[in-house]
């Protein structure tokens, strides 16, 4: 008759206790569940040393447009050279999952792996261990500090579009006025690297910086923080936004304040809700970074590589600013984000 | 059967009161204390005040729900696909242009709040048929809601919500004062509140909760009625979805994550108790405005954002706290 862990009134103090012991298993289960990943077989490829051979990204995120864009551009470059490709996204974004990953992934002997470091310290003895079973790593996006425990890196600088970002805001607003930030609680270095180049970009301004606020991913949690700030400075003139929902959130709450026409957005990504927001004059500006250069690079890097020993030059990709002038630039939208496509 | 106690009610709103003239006092003035403030804070509780309705019965009957953010996602997905999909061609909607708009609104929003409570209905039957404890059947549809919504979406934000359905629902006003998604708040919780105070189906909560053997001996349909709590509670998480997707004009499969958890501790700040047979909506509705109040505050303050977190754990461990005294004084008598 129980259907809730409760036979007899006696036990009714307490329904949770026979649960908890449960929990860990089945928390274990829901994260092998949540765990995600993709394949794309190129047997149908022809010719070239690389065809056949297998690499495998690890991927931080599996939702944000900007990896995704990331994982889009590896694909169709791994297609091009015949590649075998899959990519992995750890259930949790910490250290140990990643590293879990990274074993787990290295022992079915890929030919190469490309992933982004969750971890500039953490991550180099475990890279280094792969490395040292003769597997190349590839390092996009975020690289560790030690060169040593990977072939190479292609990052986006994210401190210079950070930096983009401020020179943006300042021509926007002639050079004068207050502005906040909104963006991805610290503690994720592509996010955190656009932070600080925001912060240094904006000592070369005459703008003022009354408030930086964080917030994770939830839009609801992000237009209640901007709602609050735009309370707080009803003189405020600009906003940046690091990543994709602060920008869709920001838009909201500067809509629902009747102050789009006096706060002016500048925002981080384009995925394609961001480009209609740009479209439509809510958001002034968007910063874009490169993630399908990034992935294609990376991929081809590694080809050079296994094909006869080339050491790939590690690089950084920068950056570029759509605006409602510029939008409909081939050399602009190119860099718009995929939408609905892997 | 233990009644509803009055005492948490007025703990917890003198907290709330306190809480507000605290701010009042430190913030400038016309900031904080403002009504386009109080407007502010009303629209970012609305969506947890909703979820935390179906919480608060599902808890003082002994249920539990894990899965109302996924369920809320999921519902999103489904209300901006199929309006997308119902209110023009790509081209059209590229321009802005919607010819079939009412249609797609009215349709979205129905296949919004079926699909929610067709999840409850899962959740419900997992925990009355398989007798899945539903810690873990939830824990698992949760994970099992979201990854397929993550699958169907590819992860990503949907795309091509018709724009009028922000700007004139998700921005709109009634009577140009009072935001849609507060008057919809308000509603649910005005029915929710009748339906647990005033009528026999509120009775019968509070009876499970108190002691389940006793309530199917006095002839209270036990199955039947905790099936239909989750199926309540999915609907609302597909309201939910329907006033995102007006207010954002997209899906976002990383919002609402946090949602389950942030409804169980505002219902049991508001005194339901976590062991069933006890709460009400009044105490809900304080424990669902204290994190957006407290939000509000503390950016208005420039107090270092993650404070929140630590004041809302500790409002939530003062309030179990005092539940389990009082249970204990009640256990003694």
């Amino acid at each position: 008759m129980s259907f809730l862990a409760r036979t007899h009134p006696s036990s009714r103090r307490n329904p949770m206790k026979r649960t908890i012991p449960a929990l860990a298993a089945s928390a274990l289960a829901v994260c092998l569940l949540a765990g995600c990943g993709g394949t794309s077989s190129a047997d149908d490829a022809g010719g070239g040393s690389a065809a056949g051979k297998k690499i495998v990204m690890l991927l931080n995120d599996q939702f944000d447009p900007y990896y995704l864009t990331l994982v889009a551009g590896a694909e169709a470059e791994a297609k091009k050279q015949g590649f075998d490709f899959s990519w992995q996204a750890p259930s949790t974004l910490d250290v140990a999952s990643q590293t879990q990953l990274l074993q787990s992934v290295a022992a079915r002997k890929p030919d190469g792996i490309i992933m982004s470091a969750l971890d500039a310290k953490a991550m180099i003895a475990p890279m280094k261990q792969v490395m040292a079973q003769g597997i190349p790593i590839i390092t996009v996006d975020a690289d560790v500090a030690d060169p040593s425990a990977r072939l190479a890196t292609v990052t986006s600088d994210g401190e210079a579009a950070g930096r983009l970002a401020a020179q943006t805001m300042d021509k926007l607003l002639g050079g004068k006025g207050k502005v906040a930030f909104e963006g991805y609680t610290p503690g994720t270095s592509s996010t955190d690297a656009r932070l600080k180049g925001w912060q240094e970009g904006l000592k070369q301004t005459g703008l003022e910086y009354v408030a930086e606020r964080y917030d994770a991913t939830d839009l609801t949690t992000i237009a209640g923080t901007v709602s609050a700030v735009l309370k707080r400075y009803p003189d405020l003139a600009g906003i940046f936004t690091n990543w994709t929902n602060p920008t869709l959130g920001a838009a909201q709450a500067v809509q629902a304040a009747g102050r789009s026409d006096k706060v002016k957005i500048v925002g981080f990504d384009a995925s394609p809700d961001e480009v209609s927001l740009l479209k439509r004059g809510l958001v002034a500006a968007l910063i874009i970074q490169k993630p399908g250069d990034m992935g294609s690079r990376a991929v081809s890097d590694l080809a050079a590589y296994l094909k006869d020993g080339t050491k790939p030059q590690s690089v950084s990709l920068d950056a570029v600013v759509a605006t409602q002038e510029n939008i409909n630039d081939p050399a602009v939208s190119a860099y718009f984000y995929k939408a609905g496509k892997k | 059967m233990p009644r509803p106690q009055r005492l948490s009610d007025a703990t917890i709103l003198l907290l709330l009161i306190a809480i507000v003239a605290v701010f009042s006092i430190v913030t400038p003035a016309g900031t904080f204390l403002s009504l386009s403030n109080a407007e502010s804070i009303l629209l970012t509780a609305s969506q947890l005040l909703i979820l935390s309705c179906g919480i608060t019965f599902l808890l003082i009957a002994g249920g539990l729900d894990l899965s109302i953010g996924s369920i809320t996602i999921f519902s999103a997905v489904v209300v901006a696909k199929v309006m997308g999909a119902l209110a023009g061609t790509a081209a059209q909607a590229a321009d802005f242009h919607y010819p079939n708009l009412g249609v797609a609104i009215t349709v979205a929003i129905v296949c919004g709040l079926l699909v929610g409570a067709g999840w409850g209905a899962v959740n419900g039957l997992l925990a009355v048929k398989l007798r899945i404890p539903p810690f873990i059947a939830t824990l698992a549809t949760g994970g099992i809601v979201l990854g397929l919504a993550s699958v169907w979406t590819n992860g990503q934000n949907v795309q091509n919500v018709p724009l009028p359905f922000q700007s004139s629902f998700g921005l709109g006003k009634l009577f140009e004062v009072i935001p849609w998604s507060i008057v919809i708040a308000a509603v649910v919780t005005a029915v929710f509140w009748v339906v647990l105070s005033k009528t026999r189906f509120g009775l019968h909560t509070y009876a499970m909760g108190a002691n389940l053997e006793a309530a199917r001996r006095a002839g209270v349909n036990v199955r039947r009625h905790m099936v239909l709590l989750y199926v309540g509670t999915g609907a609302l998480c597909g309201i939910v979805a329907v006033l995102d997707v007006a207010r954002f004009s997209t899906a976002s499969i990383t919002s609402h994550s946090g949602d389950a958890l942030s409804a169980i501790a505002a219902v049991v700040i508001g005194g339901t108790s976590l062991f069933g047979g006890r709460g009400r909506i009044s105490g809900t509705v304080v424990g669902a405005l204290i994190p957006a109040v407290l939000q509000s505050g503390f950016v208005i303050m420039d107090v270092q954002p993650f404070w929140q977190n630590v004041a809302v754990g500790v409002v939530l461990l003062v309030a179990v706290y005092v539940d389990q005294v009082k249970i204990r004084a009640q256990e003694r008598t």
